[in-house]
């Protein structure tokens, strides 16, 4: 069926979700830019914080600080409690098995190079291969082209479709006797293409390879389970979950983690240090060398209770609805094209307008109060195999509405008027 | 200078720009590029006493388009070291945290037109791309 401008969409599409109410939780979207209210469209860089996250760090930095796992004194054992319990926080929020599988660390690009680095180094040796596809972030190409330079390994890119999805049997293929790891996003930042991810895990797992999964872009839209995925590792970000920036998980198999070297040294991941010889602990101090990112763990795990308080079938429900609506409204556009058509896709949207470069398309939103991305995404491979340097993208969040994309297209509209006439 | 004037002579710049297409007597010829942003440049030279003509070619945004245009016109008539001296001034005044002065914006004439971009700093990139292109001209 076709949308047209307003609530229109059948009943079953209604979100559940109490946008406006949503929305007061997140201060910066009452904000005015360039004398337009700020409508926030990039999500997918970063998403913003609900005071519930604010106020939980103002606590924190305000009347709990101590450094953690040293202390005898009364705050330092609160803010190891605190600490600890938001490992406990993240471990429910993916599921994992056990608290200790979740390692804290800066980011999804630092869980993907502790892999890289710690395991990779130890397990792998020249004409080892490692798979990826064509539409990883740069932070899943890169630590592999390191360890090219350094061991000697072959990095190996699986190809996809003009629709932006894997082609798998293609994948399927290229898993030869050498391929020791699989590494691939769950979602695409820069196409939304959610990928099969437990298929795909499965058939590795069939071959006796272990599978990473990128879930910077996933986890902030829909439930992951990392035990029902039966993914080896998974990484996401704090920042891009509603919740602070500098905190972000790896999730590992507790065997798996035991059984890899440390990647920093320092304090809090040792158990005895000598010059004679140093032990080192278990997970998952053995990977936070040094005082962590306390106040990030405890934010990013209010995040997530901020996440499960709205729930991730609202949330799913509200992204469906603004994706599709979204879609249909571009669509209008005579000449725009979108790229990444997955039948599966979180709300990301991707698109091009030939004649107008997307620096410029960015420009001109935001002198309408609008904010996307503009550029490569940190995906330059992926824009290669389209013929393009880079796309304009929009990319939504629960607290997002039909009236914003609205106004989006209204002033896309305009610019498109104005750069190439009617 | 308003938003709607910016955009005016950027669009203006843009669509109809001056000295688009390389030169086929230069004298002188130098590339920049921003890999980033996927923006390059080509700029050609024609210098006797001074710069008597100028041509480019350019690969990005409008900004990027318009900017050589405007510099394409700035810089011609003068010696290449008055205009790399200028290109140095420009560098300046685009990175620069001061507002410009009231003599700043004469001598920068349209190419202050850009003025408005100064905030943005990969829109500054753009706008350098061909005044770097200029300063590694070699004298």
């Amino acid at each position: 069926m076709v949308l047209k401008k307003g609530n229109t969409s059948p009943l079953i599409d209604r979100p559940l979700l109490n946008v406006q109410q949503v929305r007061e939780d997140f201060p910066v979207l009452a904000r005015e830019v360039n004398g337009q209210p700020l409508v926030y469209l990039d999500n997918a860089a970063s998403a913003q914080k609900p005071r519930q996250v604010v106020e939980r760090l103002s606590r924190y930095y305000a009347l709990e600080h101590a450094n953690i796992h040293r202390g005898v004194h009364f705050l330092s054992q609160e803010a190891t409690s605190a600490y600890e319990a938001a490992r406990a926080t993240v471990a429910k929020f993916i599921n994992a098995a056990e608290p200790r599988e979740c390692i804290f660390t800066r980011g999804t690009t630092e869980a993907l190079n502790l892999v890289a680095s710690s395991w990779g180094g130890a397990n792998l040796q020249a004409g080892d291969e490692v798979l990826i596809t064509q539409m990883e972030h740069h932070a899943n190409i890169v630590p592999w082209q390191l360890l090219e330079q350094s061991h000697g390994i072959k990095l190996v890119v699986a190809p996809i479709d003009e629709r932006g999805q894997l082609i798998v049997e293609e994948w399927e293929k290229l898993l030869s006797p050498r391929t020791k790891l699989v590494a691939f996003c769950h979602a695409s930042n820069a196409l939304g293409t959610i990928n099969p991810a437990k298929a795909l895990i499965k058939k590795a797992h069939e071959r006796g390879i272990p599978v990473l999964l990128d879930g910077a872009q996933s986890s902030a839209h829909f439930k992951i389970d990392v035990q029902e995925l039966d993914c080896d590792w998974f990484a996401l970000s704090g920042h891009k979950l509603f919740g602070p920036t500098g905190i972000g998980v790896l999730y590992g198999k507790a065997d798996l983690l035991n059984a890899m070297p440390p990647y920093q040294g320092g304090g809090d991941m040792i158990e005895k240090v000598s010059f004679s010889g140093t032990t080192f602990r278990h997970i998952p101090e053995r990977f936070e060398a040094g005082t962590p990112h306390i106040a990030g763990a405890i934010g990013l795990a209010a995040a997530m209770d901020y996440i499960e308080s709205i729930g991730h079938k609202p949330i799913e429900a509200q992204e469906r609805d603004l994706l599709h609506y979204a879609t249909e409204r571009m669509r209008e556009i005579e000449g725009l094209k979108i790229y990444g058509e997955a039948e599966n896709k979180v709300a990301v949207i991707s698109f091009d307008i030939p004649g107008i470069h997307p620096n410029d398309i960015g420009t001109m939103l935001d002198a309408d109060g609008i904010a996307v991305r503009t550029g490569h995404h940190c995906t330059m491979p992926l824009w290669e195999r389209f013929g393009l340097t880079g796309t304009t993208r929009a990319s939504f969040a629960f607290y997002n509405t039909r009236g914003e994309i609205d106004s989006f297209v209204e002033s896309l509209t305009k610019i498109k008027r104005m750069f190439l006439g009617a | 200078m308003t938003p709607e004037i910016y955009q005016e002579i950027l669009l203006e710049h843009s669509k109809h720009p001056r000295g688009e297409g390389l030169l086929a007597d230069a004298t002188h010829r130098a590339e920049a590029e921003n890999p980033e942003l996927g923006d390059a440049v080509t700029l050609t030279l024609r210098v006797g006493s001074t710069i008597e003509a100028v041509g480019w070619e350019a690969k990005g945004s409008a900004v990027l388009r318009a900017s050589c245009s405007l510099m394409g016109e700035f810089v011609r008539g003068k010696t290449l070291a008055q205009a790399q001296e200028e290109a140095m001034r420009f560098r300046a005044f685009l990175t620069g945290t001061q507002e410009p002065d009231a003599a700043s914006l004469d001598f920068f004439a349209d190419v202050a037109a850009l003025s408005g971009i100064r905030h943005l700093p990969a829109r500054v990139k753009c706008t350098m791309l061909p005044w770097r292109a200029l300063l590694a001209v070699e004298g």
